[in-house]
């Protein structure tokens, strides 16, 4: 079985191969860069650290064209993650969370960042799965990267829009 | 041609050290487990380090790299991981950021803790054994650098490590020294407290520390005879370890240390924790070869708890090297 730490060192050597900016990560083991903690717009702070709070597992941009990245073992336990996503992406508090975020970390300044009403209006933000197996249906706003005994496959789903379609070739490619 | 084999806790850590050097492309990646050779398995028997790189089989190199802000003791107990590495003369590395932002609603820059440096100085002199502490650069602003350009110098000190048949005495090793330096004075010169022990750290006579705790100097490797004691009040009572477990090793190096053995010492070194009494100490932190709570036996001198005082750690160690008996 492919786990999800593998399946994210994959999907960074896939990012890291086409010359995107790595803006922040979250690995399942071990240290990477730091992560990007997006608060829950107007919630309590939690004492239990994390919740409430959406922390992708990798977050690259290039030309303006941000992606936010999960990755999982199986794609039986992405449905959350697609939740999370789309939570993040359709609703104008949680992307205002997301530049808060990005602005404690200067994350705006980096080479290829979006800009931030493009955050803001959600047209920078694509979300992206990455997982071992098929692509899945239904997810026409998502980039699916699926990985088959190492090979990759990149699905770029029909919602998903043409600036980032472009930006993504290179990864296809 | 030389044979590699990068032995990591975590695969991010081996695809980053990896990626330093083309002259590690080809080298097997593996996860440090119960079926990594005996060499590999003595050098995490205290902790496991991030990443430990092996020549023909034979480890050359420890790298422990964090991006965490470095307060307090968590630097110390990194620190720790790579102390067995330099006891049995395998060359260290501690990757880390001498000064970095921390995030939240008090946010503001926030200093290595000095100690850290101090204590791989004194293990680097003590084992005669280089442990070098590149910095991770950070912006302006106190972030982290993370465009690749923060692995520039660590990388060019690999590079050359490894044309040197992985001789750690190279020149980018001297540069390394330089910067490590200059940041460890800028950090004195903003916070000079990091010069004495910390406020959880005192020096004592012998003698009071004997008269304040019944049960020393009963057995054990206590020796009433050394003029001082080094005491750490460790205030906790939980089943908690970390960063207390791994920080005894900074303090009996800073404090204590003579030589490469736990004998070699000219201060006693006792763990203060009166919070806990002796039955909970016992359920929460036994002694089980491969376990974490099995590092409380193998380096201080006593422990001292609220109703009893523990001295005698010998049967809990392998030799004087203060090796577990085994690892899982």
């Amino acid at each position: 079985m492919t786990s999800e730490e593998q399946v994210y060192i994959w999907t960074k050597q896939l990012f890291r191969a086409d010359d995107w900016t790595i803006l922040a990560s979250d690995p399942p083991r071990g240290t990477d860069i730091p992560r990007l903690e997006i608060k829950e717009p107007g919630g309590i702070q939690s004492l239990t650290k994390n919740k409430n709070a959406i922390i992708n597992d990798l977050v690259y941009c290039k030309n303006g064209v941000m992606v936010l990245i999960e990755c999982k073992d199986s794609s039986d336990k992405i449905t959350m993650d697609v939740n999370k996503l789309n939570m993040l992406i359709e609703n104008r508090a949680w992307r205002g969370s997301l530049i808060t975020a990005m602005s404690e970390r200067s994350l705006f300044a980096r080479e290829g960042a979006p800009s931030v009403g493009a955050v803001r209006n959600g047209n920078a933000l694509v979300p992206a799965l990455s997982y071992p197996g098929k692509p899945r249906s239904g997810l026409s706003r998502f980039i699916q990267i699926t990985f088959n005994q190492g090979k990759d496959n990149i699905q770029i789903g029909k919602e998903v829009s043409l600036p980032a379609r472009e930006k993504l070739e290179g990864i296809i490619s | 041609m030389s044979n590699y084999t990068i032995i990591h806790d975590a695969l991010p850590e081996a695809d980053w050290f990896q990626n330093l050097s083309e002259q590690l492309s080809s080298a097997d990646v593996s996860r440090l487990d119960d079926d990594s050779p005996e060499s590999v398995l003595e050098i995490a028997s205290y902790d496991r380090p991030d990443i430990i790189l092996l020549q023909d089989g034979t480890p050359v190199l420890v790298v422990e790299k964090t991006g965490h802000v470095p307060t307090g003791k968590n630097p110390l107990q990194r620190v720790a991981r790579l102390v067995k590495a330099a006891e049995i003369g395998v060359p260290g590395i501690f990757f880390v950021p001498y000064a970095a932002k921390k995030h939240g609603k008090n946010a503001s820059k926030t200093n290595l803790n000095h100690r850290a440096i101090q204590t791989l100085r004194r293990i680097e002199e003590v084992n005669d054994t280089p442990m070098l502490i590149p910095p991770w650069p950070t912006h302006d602003d106190h972030e982290l650098i993370h465009d690749g350009s923060e692995d520039e110098l660590i990388s060019r000190f690999i590079n050359q490590f490894l044309q040197e048949d992985c001789d750690p005495n190279v020149p980018v090793a001297e540069e390394i020294r330089a910067r490590s330096e200059k940041g460890a004075k800028r950090i004195l010169s903003e916070y000079a407290p990091y010069e004495k022990p910390p406020k959880s750290v005192t020096i004592q006579s012998t003698n009071a520390v004997i008269n304040e705790h019944s049960g020393l100097p009963e057995g054990g490797s206590f020796q009433a005879s050394r003029d001082e004691t080094v005491v750490c009040d460790f205030k906790f009572q939980t089943r908690r370890t970390d960063p207390y477990i791994g920080s005894q090793f900074a303090y009996d190096y800073l404090y204590c240390r003579t030589g490469p053995t736990i004998h070699d010492r000219n201060r006693n070194l006792v763990l203060n924790m009166p919070k806990i009494d002796r039955e909970t100490w016992f359920e929460y932190h036994p002694y089980e070869p491969g376990n974490k709570t099995a590092l409380w036996y193998a380096c201080a001198d006593a422990l001292v708890l609220a109703d009893d005082t523990l001295t005698d750690f010998e049967q809990f160690r392998q030799d004087n090297q203060g090796r577990l008996d085994s690892y899982r």
